[in-house]
């Protein structure tokens, strides 16, 4: 990675920090080994502006959430705090900075205080090459994917460890359970994300991207059927390797309390729940990025929007606007699911979702082999795909629809009031 | 498929619709839900009507006694069954008349059972739909309905039936009275405040005002809580309770 970070070839520069960097040599005329310095310094800088962002989605998504699962369950969610309650994860923010910090006397206090930073190293790692927009990625990594599936194991560790650390049984049980299920569900992971690699032939994150394009038919989710497959396999799987409902047993209230971050308290729970909301951002952005175009503009060229700044916000809005929409789902599929049971999930992942992922690999390398001798039929099966996909949203909207008319919820609130 | 025949790749792919299709059904049912208004009851502060309002007519809240009617027959205290009811009944010496010496209810005790306002004979004692009464002193739960020894009430053919009081009124006045804020301490009061909850509470307070708190008589126009006092605003209500001449006194005169 240091490689391409300092390496100043013709070619324009498409991650920030090397362009931040190119621009603090040109400025500040230093040479030779202290260049890098420069490079150092566009380091902190953009990570300091990716720690902004993730603040500033990780906080205000609790509030979405908590609103979102109050319609669904007919309440209203918090409205108290600030405009429609928005400034609720403030105050929750701001009392946990306030509540003590407790080190239980039988646990390990090291390891019980490493814990947090494994967990929040894990899910902040990614955002380095997470795109944001053509031209706005921390780092053009080509080994990105990899790289992305490498770092967040990394959570594993900070899991497991504040499970042991904590010195209680429901924290080690919590702790076994997420290790148990992050490390399987990472194969079909893998496994799944490998069909936009194999369709895009790279591993970087922003190739991927290129590889695909603005509408929808374009997008390697609708490449194949296999590939649309392969997005279903990888949402699920990355609902459990973020410990999201309905894959949420390693804090399962119902028997362990809260799992592996039962004894944490003050602003290492925080640490905690602040990387699970953060990994919400992770799972759509990747899924985004991989399966449903990215930043890409219908009819705008990558290298186009590169240059502009103009087209880099729209391409930023895009991306944003698909991964909210996926986080949305998240949430929806949160309340909707119930908690599943550990052997329930075991029979998920190793009888369905693996098996299912390998057959995608292998059916998105055989339709790529059909679709180069008849790319016409290539074309048309995307189109089909992206149209059958929007009906089945659509169809989600006119069932729901027919479930509120059918329950007669007008006439159950006139009789209320 | 039948019963008899197995058939695993069927089942499979039959568990895989099944998860899929129950999913989108429960998103579906889900998502109908954002189409609807939530159905939340914002009390205290956020309500189009207040609570009191809207509860049943039967609703059983706080109990009131209207001692105009009241023939003192003290079937309501021998039927509660914690026995929450302290109503005192003697003759006067001199006119052999029956008079109600104290009626008080101890609503920290009450549990809304109802079975005294169906004992009642003459409807004096109900249930109001009142609910707000928090007090930091357990003791100032107990309302008295009686300050002073009164007459009871005698029915006669030859006499219009009474019409009660609004109900509701004459507790929010008496309710008025207490203070939710201060301990009750009535010099006399019989009935003496147990040693530990008196430590409890004087030590955690003021130990150097408890002379003070002691001596000082509890002000008939106290400050009632801000809940309450919104309640009680929106009562009916029979008389003003001024601060020397409470309503009862006022309406025996006239």
């Amino acid at each position: 990675m240091t490689g391409t970070l300092l390496a100043t070839g013709g070619a324009p520069r498409t991650d920030l920090v090397g362009t931040l960097g190119d621009w603090a040599v040109r400025i500040t005329g230093l040479s030779g080994w202290k260049s890098g310095l420069a490079y150092l310094g566009a380091m902190v800088v953009v990570a300091a502006l990716l720690l902004a962002f993730v603040a500033l989605f990780a906080g205000p998504v609790t509030w979405v959430e908590r609103r979102v699962a109050g319609r669904m369950q007919s309440r209203i969610g918090p409205n108290r705090v600030g405009p429609h309650g928005f400034l609720q994860w403030l105050a929750d923010g701001l009392k946990n900075l306030l509540k003590e910090d407790l080190v239980p006397r039988e646990a390990d206090p090291v390891l019980f205080r490493l814990a947090p930073y494994f967990v929040w190293a894990g899910m902040f790692g990614t955002f380095a090459v997470l795109p944001f927009s053509a031209a706005w990625i921390a780092a053009d990594a080509s080994i990105g994917i990899l790289y992305v599936m490498a770092i967040t194991a990394l959570v594993v560790v900070g899991l497991i460890m504040g499970g042991w650390a904590s010195n209680s049984k429901w924290s080690l049980l919590g702790g076994m359970r997420s290790a148990a299920q992050i490390v399987s569900y990472e194969i079909p992971t893998a496994l799944a994300i490998l069909c936009p690699v194999l369709v895009a032939g790279s591993l970087s994150t922003q190739d991927i991207i290129r590889a695909q394009g603005g509408w929808p038919w374009q997008w390697i989710a609708f490449h194949d059927p296999f590939c649309l497959a392969a997005l279903v396999v990888f949402f699920i799987a990355s609902l459990a390797e973020g410990n999201r409902t309905p894959f949420d047993i390693p804090e399962a209230e119902s028997e362990l309390v809260s799992g592996y971050n039962t004894e944490y308290s003050g602003f290492r729970f925080l640490a905690f729940l602040f990387a699970e909301w953060a990994n919400l951002w992770i799972m759509g952005a990747v899924a985004t990025l991989a399966f449903l175009g990215g930043w890409q503009l219908p009819g705008v060229p990558a290298d186009v929007q590169a240059a502009s700044i103009l087209l880099n916000v729209a391409g930023m809005a895009v991306f944003v606007g698909k991964t909210s929409v996926l986080v949305l789902v998240i949430i929806h599929l949160r309340w909707t699911l119930p908690r599943i049971r550990v052997d329930q999930m075991m029979n998920i992942c190793w009888k369905y979702l693996v098996p299912i992922s390998f057959v995608c690999l292998l059916g998105a390398a055989g339709w790529m082999l059909v679709a180069r001798k008849l790319p016409r039929a290539g074309v048309a099966a995307s189109v089909a795909l992206s149209i059958a996909g929007a009906a089945l949203v659509l169809s989600l909207f006119v069932r729901a629809r027919w479930n509120r008319l059918r329950m007669g919820a007008a006439a159950y609130w006139k009789q209320l009031t | 498929m039948t019963a008899t025949r197995q058939c695993p790749a069927r089942d499979y792919l039959r568990n895989i619709w099944n998860a899929l299709y129950s999913t989108w059904e429960g998103m579906s049912v889900t998502l109908s839900h954002m189409y609807r208004r939530p159905i939340t009851t914002q009390y205290p502060d956020r309500i189009a009507k207040p609570v009191e309002d809207r509860l049943p007519e039967r609703y059983r809240g706080i109990l009131e006694a209207e001692v105009d009617l009241c023939t003192g027959c003290q079937a309501c205290a021998r039927d509660c069954p914690i026995g929450c009811i302290d109503a005192e009944v003697r003759a006067d010496p001199g006119s052999r008349q029956r008079l109600i010496h104290r009626f008080s209810i101890d609503i920290g005790k009450c549990m809304y059972c109802g079975l005294c306002t169906d004992a009642c004979p003459s409807g004096a004692l109900r249930h109001t739909q009142l609910f707000v009464a928090s007090n930091v002193d357990v003791l100032n739960l107990v309302i008295d309905f009686v300050d002073e020894p009164r007459p009871v009430h005698k029915a006669r053919k030859s006499e219009p039936a009474p019409t009660p009081a609004p109900r509701g009124s004459i507790l929010a006045g008496r309710l008025a009275r207490i203070a939710w804020d201060r301990p009750r301490d009535l010099p006399g009061d019989p009935r003496q405040r147990p040693v530990d909850i008196k430590i409890a509470i004087e030590g955690r307070d003021r130990p150097e005002a408890e002379t003070d708190l002691l001596a000082e008589p509890m002000l008939p126009a106290a400050k009632a809580s801000p809940a309450s006092r919104a309640a009680i605003a929106r009562l009916p209500r029979a008389e003003p309770a001024p601060a020397d001449a409470p309503p009862e006194e006022a309406k025996q005169d006239a």
